[in-house]
């Protein structure tokens, strides 16, 4: 227990320290003292200053600490629910489901604003669906084949977005293209709001079940067998998993590879068990997305990277680090 | 107080604002207008003001309120109440000196509020605003703004596609000019909810070129500068239309790009010009925005002169020869016609696409444009 404490303190002074960073640093001269005090006493600071960080800076930054936290735990999610390591929302192409389904309901032309959304959420689920019903009509469920039938429909999928954004405009395709590798870029009060508040409430969701995922993630007659009702959990934390991918798809894009390594190292510091695991993954991946986030922004400054391409660079040198000390 | 005194903005102020000032000011302030404060809490700040100035608060005071009670209005509302603030201060203790400065700005000409920092969010902006003789009040551009001279050594925006909110912001900017056809929408529409004043020009034909330049003109004072640039434009196509007539219309095709072949489309602006320069583009009947033609495409199309758009000429010439010499049954390459054109005169449309028009008629009708026919005379703002 003092080891779960301990992991949460570090992670939390992370994302702490970085969101300060995030606060005080951009393309724009800000020095970090006014910066704060932009966040706490905006009279005290002249109206640029006041607008740059909190109607910049801070939306930016809360949408980056949602979407980590959100992605750590839909990766959490499907590692569970498959017992595989290499499942995330990204891996198993839930992402690139959610992302389809949200440019298809713009190219359509649906209105309203939870039109995006609601695509992205469909986009999702039936990703999940036909991912699990390949890897169903293989003979070896919930191993490679899932992974597999994972990549497979990411590539599709990747191919019908290629060809839906050559249907769009060129001046609109420019946008989609940073949208489509993942950016905080557009960020502000009133999108974070709304997202925030689901997130929350599927996190709470995801804490009620997390005995259930220990269960399942063991084995599913035994989870059985204790009184869970497997078929019902697992329904709901598919729905959970594609829910948190769906909202940040919608809010940043695809952005891979927190959800897959963020799991990995909350693990290595406090174990299997669920019940520690979300609430250490949840932070650590808000943690990473705000650090991928300043990098994006203050490394090629004042143009942006593609914050999918930083957690995509941090990401994968974890992982293989992981993989090796496994291996060993 | 860099940016709410009554110093900042003071020659911009127009001297009938003084007096009816804050009706003026907030008239204006309506729902086309979401930045402005209520005319109920100006009339408070003012109220405010006039307390504070006689009970010897400072500047700095009544600015703080200022920011307080209306925290999202315009610049230019708050640099005028402060400055009718002072006004009153002034009035209260010192009323010659009150009278001789009324006295003084009457005698200023009543020039329209002129922008003073203006951020472009795409090169063609800064061609345009320099035309209008603006090019000296340019803050910030985006990447490749290479006209008019010395706008490389500004703060960058980041690029047009991928525009910096924040460096926009940090240049305080009190215009920003953008394009419909090149600026996200959704960019455009978040810098007017951070209280920015964005106009967008349309570039994507002649007229509505035209009518853009008029439109920036009266936004920003320059309608008489704005007027003389159209009036330029239709001069050189005058003259390049009436040196065209009668003469024979070539099939030409227009290139971007060689591997593979990107041509103009449909409707595009270039096609516009091809057919203004007295030329027939091949790829006028294509739907596609910008069409990608394969060689067997290009054979099929049998132009009779190419115009490559480039900005390496020599170089670019060289790889066309060698590319199209294996297919000598296109007749533009059957009489030699292929040509190479500068593309910052091309492709980026202003008021100075009329020096693109004239080189593409050059280009179609050699014979027809010896130097200083129908050459555009601009003058540039820019030191």
């Amino acid at each position: 227990m003092r080891r779960f404490w301990i992991s949460i303190a570090i992670a939390a002074g992370l994302l702490v320290a970085a969101s300060v960073a995030s606060l005080a640093n951009g393309s724009a001269p800000v020095p970090a003292g006014d910066a704060l005090r932009a966040v706490l006493d905006p009279g005290s600071v002249d109206a640029t200053t006041a607008m740059i960080v909190r109607s910049i800076r801070a939306p930016r930054l809360v949408t980056a600490v949602v979407v980590g936290w959100a992605l750590a735990l839909a990766g959490l999610c499907f590692q569970s629910l498959l017992r595989n390591p290499l499942a995330s929302e990204y891996t198993l192409g839930v992402s690139s489901g959610a992302a389809l389904g949200a440019v298809a309901t713009v190219l359509v032309g649906v209105a309203g604003a939870l039109a995006v959304p609601t695509g992205a959420f469909i986009g999702a689920m039936a990703t999940i669906a036909v991912v699990l019903f390949i890897a169903h009509a293989s003979f070896s469920f919930e191993t490679t084949s899932t992974i597999l039938a994972g990549i497979v429909f990411t590539s599709l999928a990747n191919a019908a977005l290629s060809l839906m954004l050559t249907l769009i405009a060129p001046d609109e395709l420019q946008s989609f293209f940073f949208w489509f590798l993942g950016s905080f870029a557009s960020a502000e009060w009133g999108m974070v709001g709304p997202v925030a508040a689901v997130v929350a409430v599927l996190s709470l969701v995801l804490m009620g079940h997390a005995w259930h995922m220990n269960a399942i993630s063991v084995n599913e007659e035994l989870a059985e067998q204790v009184g869970i009702s497997v078929t019902r959990s697992k329904l709901v934390l598919y729905g959970v998993a594609s829910l948190l991918t769906a909202t940040v798809v919608t809010l940043a894009g695809t952005i891979g590879f927190v959800g897959l390594v963020v799991p990995h190292v909350a693990r290595l510091a406090v174990g299997v068990d669920n019940r520690r695991l979300i609430p250490l993954a949840a932070i650590s991946g808000a943690a990473l997305c705000v650090i991928s986030d300043l990098v994006a922004r203050t490394l090629l400054a004042p143009n942006e990277l593609p914050v999918g391409v930083v957690t995509a660079f941090i990401g994968v040198p974890v992982f293989v680090s992981l993989m090796r000390r496994r291996g060993r | 107080m860099p940016h709410c005194g009554p110093s900042v903005r003071f020659p911009s102020v127009r001297p009938e604002k003084l007096s009816p000032f804050i009706s003026v000011r907030f008239a204006r302030c309506g729902a086309g207008t979401p930045a402005c404060a209520p005319p109920k809490a100006a009339e408070s700040i003012a109220e405010f003001g006039m307390r504070n100035a006689k009970s010897g608060g400072t500047a700095r005071d009544t600015d703080r309120v200022l920011r307080r009670s209306a925290p999202r209005a315009d610049r230019s509302v708050c640099a005028t109440l402060s400055f009718a603030i002072s006004q009153f201060s002034i009035f209260n203790s010192q009323f010659g000196r009150a009278l001789l400065l009324t006295l003084a700005l009457l005698a200023v000409p009543a020039a329209a509020a002129e922008p003073q920092r203006i951020v472009t969010l795409v090169p063609s902006a800064a061609e345009v605003l320099d035309g209008l003789g603006l090019a000296d009040r340019i803050v910030g551009v985006t990447d490749y703004t290479d006209f008019p001279a010395g706008m490389e050594a500004l703060p960058k925006v980041g690029a047009f596609n991928n525009l910096n909110i924040e460096a926009t912001v940090a240049l305080r900017p009190d215009l920003a000019v953008a394009t419909s056809d090149g600026n996200s929408p959704a960019v455009i529409a978040r810098l007017r909810r951070l209280g920015i004043d964005v106009v967008v020009l349309d570039l994507r034909y002649w007229e509505t070129t035209q009518g853009s330049i008029l439109d920036l003109g009266k936004h920003t004072g320059r309608e008489r500068e704005a007027k003389q640039l159209v009036a330029e434009m239709n001069r050189v196509a005058g003259c390049v239309s009436a040196a065209t007539k009668g003469a024979k219309r070539p099939r030409v095709l227009f290139a971007f790009d060689m591997n593979p072949v990107i041509a103009p489309g449909q409707d595009s602006f270039t096609n516009q010009l091809i057919g203004m320069a007295g030329g027939e583009s091949v790829t006028k009947g294509n739907p596609a925005p910008y069409p990608r033609l394969s060689a067997e495409g290009l054979i099929a199309l049998a132009p009779e002169v190419i115009v490559v758009s480039t900005m390496n000429p020599a170089k670019d010439l060289e790889a066309w020869k060698a590319w199209l010499g294996r297919w000598p049954a296109i007749p533009a390459v059957k009489q030699g016609a292929i040509r190479m054109i500068d593309s910052r005169t091309i492709d980026r449309p202003s008021h100075r696409l009329v020096i693109g028009l004239r080189e593409l008629a050059a280009n179609l009708h050699p014979a027809l444009f010896p130097k200083g026919v129908c050459e555009p005379k601009w003058r540039s703002s820019a030191k």
